[in-house]
C-alpha cells in the first residue's frame, strides 16, 4: 500500500522530539489568542505567522498546524462559551453549543467540538492519503501554460470565499492583485510602485497585509461593537461528556466527519459550507432533531466534525491547486508560500517529506488538542475575563514585535497601521478581506506563468487553449464566474450562508 | 558628555597617529557581519562559518545579520552608508556586481562605495539542459543551439545565471534567450519538466538533478575541469575563454576604512581560509577557498564590474 508509505513517511517526520515540541506550543499558543473574545480564527494565525518564521520549513508547517487547531478551538469556546463566533464556519456551533453552556453543559459541548475534531481529521488523513496519488501523477504535464490557468481559476474562486455581492468581490480581488505588483517583477527586473523605496523592491510582505488587514481592523472592529467592556461567559461544570453524550453524538461525528471529508476536496467554498451542510444534515436525519436549537449535542459535534473533516481535506485543492477552501486556508495557504511550499500538483511529489509531514501534524496538533487542552479548559476561561482595555492594546503591541521581528523593517510596522485602518474601513464597507487576500497571494503567480508561458512559445496567444489540461481550466475558470453572476445561484450562494 | 565623548575619539584618533596601533584594539567591541540573503542559503552559511572562526581568533561577538532583499543591493546600500570603523561589514557574491551593472545609474557602486577587504572562495557553474533535449555532451547541445534558440532559465534579470549564459552565447555563437524564475528550484523544475530547455546555476544547485539523472550535465564555467565532476568538460579546455565565468564571496566593508583594520581582518580572514577545516566546508558546496590582499580583491571587482556594464550593454540586459 502506497499510502501506508505515505503515512509513515509523514508520521517520520512530525515524530521527533523538536517537532511535538513546535506542534504543542503551537497549539497552547492558538487557543491562548484565539480564546480571546473578538479574535477568531484568522486573526489568531495571522498574528502567531511570525513566531513560525525563524523555524525550518518543517517546523514551521508543524506548529502552524498546531496554532491552527488551538485557534479553531479557541473560536469554537469563545463560540460556546460567549455566543461569540470567530468566523462563519462556527456560526452554527453557537447555536446549540450556547444552549448546551446556558444549561450548564458547556463542558460536554467543548469536549464534543474537540473529540469530534480529532475524529474527522483521522479521516481526512486517509482521504488524503489515498487521492494524493492521482494528482501527484499529473504534476510534470504542469508547464507555464497550465499554471497559468490554473492560478486564473483560483482567482475566480476566490469570489466563492465571499456572501456578498459578487461586484464587491471581484474589486477587492483587484486591490489585493495591485498591492501583489509591488516590488521587482520577475519577467522583466523593473521595480513597480516602490515610489523609491529601496524596502519595497521586494513586494510587500504577505505578514504585513495579513496583520494589518485581518488582525488590526477586526480588533478595531471588535472594539466598536462591544462597549460593555467584558465579555459575559458561561458556567462550566464538568468537561467529561456523559455516556448518554457519547452514544448521542458518535452518529453525529461519523456523518459530519464523511460529509465534510468529500465536501473539502471540492476547490472553492468546500469549508465553510461544510458546517452548514452539516447542520441541515442534523436536522433531517438525527433521532433527536426536535431538540436541535434548543441545546442538542449533535448541534455541536455534527458541524464542528464537519469543518476540521473538511478543514483537512481542503489541503487537496489548496495545496495542488492553489484553491484553499475558506479564508482561514487563505492564510494557510500564504504561510507555506513562505516557506517554500509552492502550490500546484507537484507539490506532493516535489516536497514529500514537507507535504506528508504538513498532513500528519495537521494530526498531531489534533491530538495535542485533545489531551492538553481539554484539561487546561479552566484556565482559558479565566483568560475570557480579562477586560478588553487591558487585552487589546497589548494584543496590538504584539502584533507589531511579531511584524518588525519578522523581516527588521520600520517601514512594515507603518504599512500595517496603514493597512489596519483601510481593513476598518472595508469592513465598514462590508467588503471581505478575504479575495483580497487570495489576489495578493495568486495575482503575481498568474502574471508571472502568463508572461512566462508567452516567453516559451514566443508570443503564441494560442499556447493556452492548444494545450488541454489548459483549456480544460479556463473553460472551468469561465464558467464559475458566469455561475457566481446568475442571479438564481446567487440567491442560492447567500442562503447557504444565512442558513441557521 | 557627548562633547566629552567625542573630544576623546578624536585624542584617541591624533594619538593612534599611524594606524597600525589603531588597528591593535579592533575590535573592541561586537562586530556585525551583514548577510545579504535570506538564512539558509550558501552565502549565509559561508558568512555563518566566516564569523565563528573570526570571532574565536578576535575574541568578540560576531553578529551575523539578514538583511535580504532587492538583490542583494539593500544590504549592500545600508552597509555602504554605515560608519567605516571595521564594525560594520558585509559578506556578498558576484551577483553585487552585476546585479548594479544592470543599472543605469546603480543604486550601489560595488566599486567605489566599498571597501574590499578580501576574498573568501570561489564556485564554478554547471550547465545542465532538459532530458527532453535529447542531447548528452556539449558538441550536441552546441549543434542544437545553433540550429534553433533555445531557452535558458534564470532567477532574475541581470542573475549571475543570466550572465554565464550570455557570455557562453557570444563566446560560441550560439541561440538563447532567457526565461526568468523565482528563484532557482521552480526554474530546475521547468526545465525538467521540459519547459525550458537548460539552467546554467551553481554546481551545488544542479548537481543533485544531474546525479538522479533528471537533468543532462553539459559543461562547467571555470578554466579547469571541478573535482566534483571531473567527467564534464570546462568551458576553459574547450577553447572558450571569454565564457569563463565563477562565482566567488568576499568580505566588504563601507567605502573608507581604515587601511590597518582592512590589512588586519584580510589577515586574519586569510588565516581561516587556509585552515583545512574550511576547505573542507567549501568543498562540500563545490567550492574552494580563494585568498588574497585586499588590493587584488579590489582589482577583481573593478574589472569584472567593468565586465559585466559592457556585457549588460552589448546585450541589453537591464530591467525594462
Amino acid at each position: 500500500m502506497d499510502f501506508v508509505a505515505n503515512l509513515t513517511l509523514g508520521l517520520q517526520t512530525a515524530m521527533t522530539l523538536e517537532n511535538l515540541i513546535y506542534a504543542g506550543v503551537g497549539c497552547l499558543l492558538g487557543t491562548l489568542i484565539g480564546v480571546l473574545p473578538g479574535l477568531g480564527p484568522l486573526t489568531t494565525i495571522s498574528m502567531l505567522l511570525p513566531f513560525t518564521f525563524g523555524l525550518s520549513p518543517i517546523g514551521a508547517l508543524i506548529m502552524l498546524a498546531g496554532i491552527y487547531y488551538g485557534a479553531a478551538y479557541g473560536g469554537s469556546t469563545t463560540a460556546i462559551l460567549v455566543n461569540l463566533p470567530g468566523e462563519a464556519s462556527s456560526v452554527v456551533t453557537t447555536i446549540d453549543g450556547h444552549q448546551m453552556a446556558k444549561q450548564g453543559r458547556a463542558g460536554a459541548a467543548l469536549a464534543a467540538a474537540a473529540i469530534g475534531s480529532f475524529v474527522a481529521g483521522s479521516l481526512g488523513v486517509l482521504v488524503l492519503a489515498v487521492f494524493s496519488g492521482p494528482i501527484a501523477q499529473v504534476a510534470f504535464s504542469f508547464g507555464p501554460a497550465e499554471y497559468f490557468a490554473l492560478m486564473f481559476m483560483g482567482l475566480i474562486g476566490a469570489v466563492s470565499l465571499t456572501s456578498g455581492p459578487l461586484l464587491k468581490s471581484l474589486c477587492m480581488i483587484v486591490v489585493g492583485l495591485l498591492i501583489g505588483l509591488v516590488g521587482m517583477d520577475v519577467s522583466s527586473g523593473v521595480v513597480r510602485f516602490s515610489f523609491g523605496s529601496i524596502a519595497l523592491w521586494e513586494g510587500v510582505d504577505f505578514i504585513v497585509i495579513s496583520i494589518g488587514i485581518f488582525a488590526f481592523a477586526e480588533i478595531v472592529s471588535t472594539l466598536e461593537r462591544q462597549k460593555t467592556g467584558e465579555a459575559q461567559v458561561a458556567p462550566i461544570a464538568s468537561i467529561m461528556p456523559t455516556r448518554q453524550d457519547i452514544k448521542r453524538m458518535t452518529p453525529a461525528i461519523l456523518r459530519g466527519s464523511t460529509l465534510g471529508s468529500f465536501l473539502g476536496i471540492l476547490p472553492g467554498a468546500g469549508v465553510s459550507l461544510a458546517s452548514f451542510f452539516a447542520y441541515s444534515l442534523e436536522k433531517k436525519t438525527s433521532k433527536y432533531r426536535h431538540e436541535l436549537g434548543k441545546g442538542a449535542i449533535e448541534g455541536v459535534a455534527g458541524p464542528e466534525s464537519a469543518n476540521n473533516a473538511a478543514a483537512q481535506t481542503s489541503f487537496i485543492p489548496t495545496l495542488t491547486l492553489g484553491i484553499p477552501g475558506s479564508a482561514t486556508m487563505a492564510l494557510m495557504l500564504g504561510a507555506m508560500v513562505i516557506h517554500n511550499i509552492q502550490p500546484g500538483p507537484s507539490v506532493v511529489t516535489r516536497n514529500p517529506d514537507l507535504f506528508w509531514g504538513l498532513i500528519v501534524s495537521m494530526w498531531i496538533g489534533n491530538l495535542f488538542l485533545v489531551i492538553l487542552n481539554l484539561p487546561l479548559i479552566g484556565m482559558w476561561v479565566r483568560l475570557l475575563r480579562i477586560p478588553y482595555s487591558m487585552l487589546f492594546p497589548a494584543i496590538l503591541m504584539f502584533c507589531c514585535i511579531g511584524v518588525y521581528a519578522s523581516s527588521y523593517s520600520v517601514l512594515d510596522v507603518f504599512m500595517v497601521a496603514g493597512l489596519g485602518a483601510a481593513g476598518y474601513v472595508l469592513a465598514k464597507l462590508d467588503c471581505e478581506p478575504a479575495p483580497l487576500l487570495l489576489g495578493f497571494i495568486l495575482g503575481p503567480m498568474v502574471e508571472e506563468y502568463f508572461r512566462r508561458a508567452l516567453v516559451l512559445s514566443d508570443g503564441d496567444f494560442s499556447v493556452f487553449v492548444s494545450r488541454p489540461i489548459s483549456a480544460a481550466l479556463l473553460a472551468v475558470s469561465i464558467a464559475m464566474l458566469v455561475f457566481a453572476a446568475l442571479p438564481k445561484l446567487r440567491k442560492a450562494r447567500q442562503t447557504a450562508f444565512a442558513e441557521d | 558628555m557627548k562633547l566629552i565623548k567625542a573630544l576623546l575619539a578624536t585624542s584617541v584618533l591624533v594619538l593612534a597617529g599611524s594606524g597600525a596601533a589603531y588597528a591593535q584594539n579592533y575590535p573592541e567591541r561586537p562586530v556585525t557581519l551583514v548577510v545579504p540573503f535570506a538564512p539558509g542559503g550558501a552565502v549565509d552559511m559561508v558568512g555563518r562559518f566566516i564569523a565563528d572562526r573570526l570571532s574565536a581568533i578576535w575574541g568578540q561577538t560576531i553578529v551575523v545579520e539578514n538583511i535580504p532583499g532587492a538583490g542583494t543591493l539593500l544590504a549592500t546600500g545600508q552597509v555602504s552608508s554605515a560608519s567605516p570603523d571595521g564594525y560594520t561589514l558585509l559578506i556578498n557574491s558576484a551577483t553585487v556586481t552585476m546585479r548594479a551593472a544592470i543599472q543605469e545609474t546603480p543604486l550601489v557602486d560595488p566599486a567605489e562605495d566599498l571597501t574590499h577587504i578580501g576574498r573568501i572562495g570561489a564556485t564554478p557553474l554547471l550547465l545542465a539542459t532538459s532530458p527532453s533535449l535529447g542531447v548528452s555532451n556539449y558538441d550536441e547541445f552546441a549543434a542544437l543551439a545553433k540550429e534553433r534558440e533555445l531557452k535558458y532559465a534564470t532567477v532574475g534579470v541581470g542573475s549571475l545565471n543570466q550572465f554565464a549564459s550570455e557570455i557562453l552565447r557570444s563566446a560560441a555563437d550560439l541561440q538563447m534567450t532567457p526565461v526568468h524564475y523565482n528563484g532557482g528550484s521552480p526554474a530546475m523544475t521547468d526545465v525538467i519538466g521540459g519547459h525550458a530547455d537548460l539552467f546554467y546555476g551553481s554546481i551545488t544547485q544542479v548537481i543533485p538533478h544531474v546525479r538522479e539523472g533528471l537533468m543532462t550535465g553539459i559543461v562547467v564555467s571555470s578554466a579547469e575541469r571541478s573535482d566534483i565532476l571531473p567527467e564534464l568538460p570546462s568551458v576553459g579546455e574547450l577553447g572558450l575563454d571569454d565564457a569563463v565565468i565563477e562565482n566567488w564571496w568576499g568580505l566588504f566593508g563601507p567605502k573608507g576604512m581604515d587601511e590597518a583594520i582592512v590589512d588586519q581582518i584580510n589577515a586574519d580572514l586569510n588565516t581561516v581560509l587556509q585552515t583545512p577545516e574550511m576547505a573542507e566546508f567549501l568543498q562540500s558546496d563545490g567550492a574552494r577557498p580563494l585568498w588574497g590582499t585586499p588590493e587584488e580583491f579590489t582589482e577583481q571587482v573593478k574589472s569584472e564590474y567593468a565586465t559585466w556594464r559592457r556585457v549588460a550593454n552589448e546585450q541589453g540586459i537591464r530591467p525594462e
